[in-house]
């Protein structure tokens, strides 16, 4: 008498197999990470690659190749991130000169929107897929590239999965401009248009500022200076941009009076004092200001 | 158990592993988090060699530079920034872009710090 059985042993031993496979694949670490993308890095590494692109903007003036660069940070919004950068920077004490330049940055991405795809003025960044076996066959590059301020499209954010680097360069290359020294931009001076105070026990004692260009624009990359007896802060707009480009707070301290300026100094409010407010069960508490300001 | 079904039984568990392999390597593979600039692919690490090069174009502060070379690895700067010089001819780089490579490499090699 024989004994049929089914085949479900193979069944078995394939999914052992495939348990073996993903425990080899997942569970062999490599010594280190080798080939990796800036999205992969460290925060703080992050921070000091961010910092590197703007300053390179700072310098080149190439929008489209910061945009690029960007985007291979993997942040899922490059302005948010370089505004909570900067508020850090604020934070820390550093010099006010880092702020700049990624306030630099940050205000001329807002102010230039993406080129259409049809854009020929660069070439098409190389991209690279998990699917790609063999590196792209390498065509010359022109030597010199009409320098522009946008590119095609955002070069791909890569993963570690991505296949042998491309053998063309990932970014576009252009000629370089004239080194540009960091200088504000010339215009009328911001115009106080509305001051007023409110009471607000989620957002106790602060100052707020809202500006507009004469296109009534959210002006973002807007340096504000505000002064007190006992020091002085520099803080830019642009910086929270889930509120607006044009905006930028203050934590102020109760019984302390305020003087802000901006416009190099060209606009200056005096005499800014938190108000005090009640809150519901009779304490008080400070107030906020809000001053909102646009360009003739 | 007969010994072709014991073979059979040992060849899906291969087959097995090779689908197990292409899903841990190909479909998921190991994603790394938190990872140090030296550990950047050789194109990264030549455009960040590039930014410190605009940067030292307009700065001309070597010892600046040699800092934020510092952060690719343990190499000298001058090593660093030769190695981006040689990735930039190999890949057809703009010639603006090797000559900016060139000037910080050579401002890095005679450079005491």
């Amino acid at each position: 008498m024989s004994e049929k059985r089914g085949p479900w042993f193979l069944f078995t031993g394939l999914l052992l197999g495939i348990g073996l496979g993903v425990a080899i694949a997942w569970g062999i670490p490599q010594s280190e990470p080798v080939n990796t993308a800036p999205a992969s890095l460290r925060a703080d590494f992050k921070d000091e690659y961010r910092f590197m692109i703007a300053a390179a903007y700072t310098v080149s003036g190439d929008l489209g190749r910061a945009r690029a660069r960007l985007a291979t940070l993997g942040d899922p919004d490059p302005l948010l991130a370089l505004g909570e950068q900067a508020q850090r920077l604020l934070a820390a004490n550093v010099s006010i000169e880092r702020v700049r330049i990624l306030a630099n940055l940050s205000e001329a991405l807002q102010s230039q929107p993406l080129a259409t795809p049809n854009d020929k003025t660069t070439p098409p960044l190389e991209t690279s897929t998990p699917s790609e076996q063999q590196p792209p066959a390498v065509e010359p590059l022109p030597t010199t590239l009409e320098p522009t301020e946008d590119s095609n499209q955002p070069s791909p954010t890569p993963t570690t999965t991505d296949t042998p680097f491309p053998t063309r360069p990932l970014f576009p290359t252009a000629t370089l401009r004239p080194t540009r020294t960091l200088t504000p931009t010339p215009g009328a001076p911001f115009a106080l248009i509305n001051q007023s105070t409110f009471c607000d026990p989620q957002k106790p004692g602060l100052l707020q500022v809202n500006l507009k260009n004469a296109l009534g624009q959210p002006a973002a990359g807007q340096e504000l200076v505000i002064t007190w007896f006992a020091g002085e802060e520099h803080f830019f707009t642009g910086f929270k941009n889930e509120i607006s480009p044009g905006y930028a707070d203050f934590k102020l301290t109760s019984e302390i009076e305020y003087a802000l300026s901006l416009s190099e100094g060209r606009t200056r409010i005096t005499g800014l004092i938190a108000p005090v407010c009640t809150s519901e069960d009779g304490k008080p508490y400070p107030g906020s200001i809000l001053l909102e300001f646009r360009q003739p | 158990m007969t010994a072709k079904r014991w073979v059979l039984f040992f060849l899906s568990i291969l087959v097995g592993t090779g689908l197990g392999l292409y899903y841990g390597w190909v479909v998921s593979p190991v994603e790394y988090v938190d990872t140090i600039p030296s550990s950047l692919r050789a194109d990264y690490k030549a455009d960040y060699c590039l930014m410190v090069a605009e940067v030292f174009e307009s700065e001309k502060d070597v010892e600046a530079a040699a800092r934020r070379l510092a952060l690719l690895g343990s190499q000298p700067p001058a090593a660093i920034a030769s190695a981006a010089l040689d990735f930039a001819r190999q890949n057809g780089y703009a010639p603006a872009d090797i000559q900016l490579l060139q000037d910080l490499t050579l401002a890095l090699q005679v450079w005491q710090p």
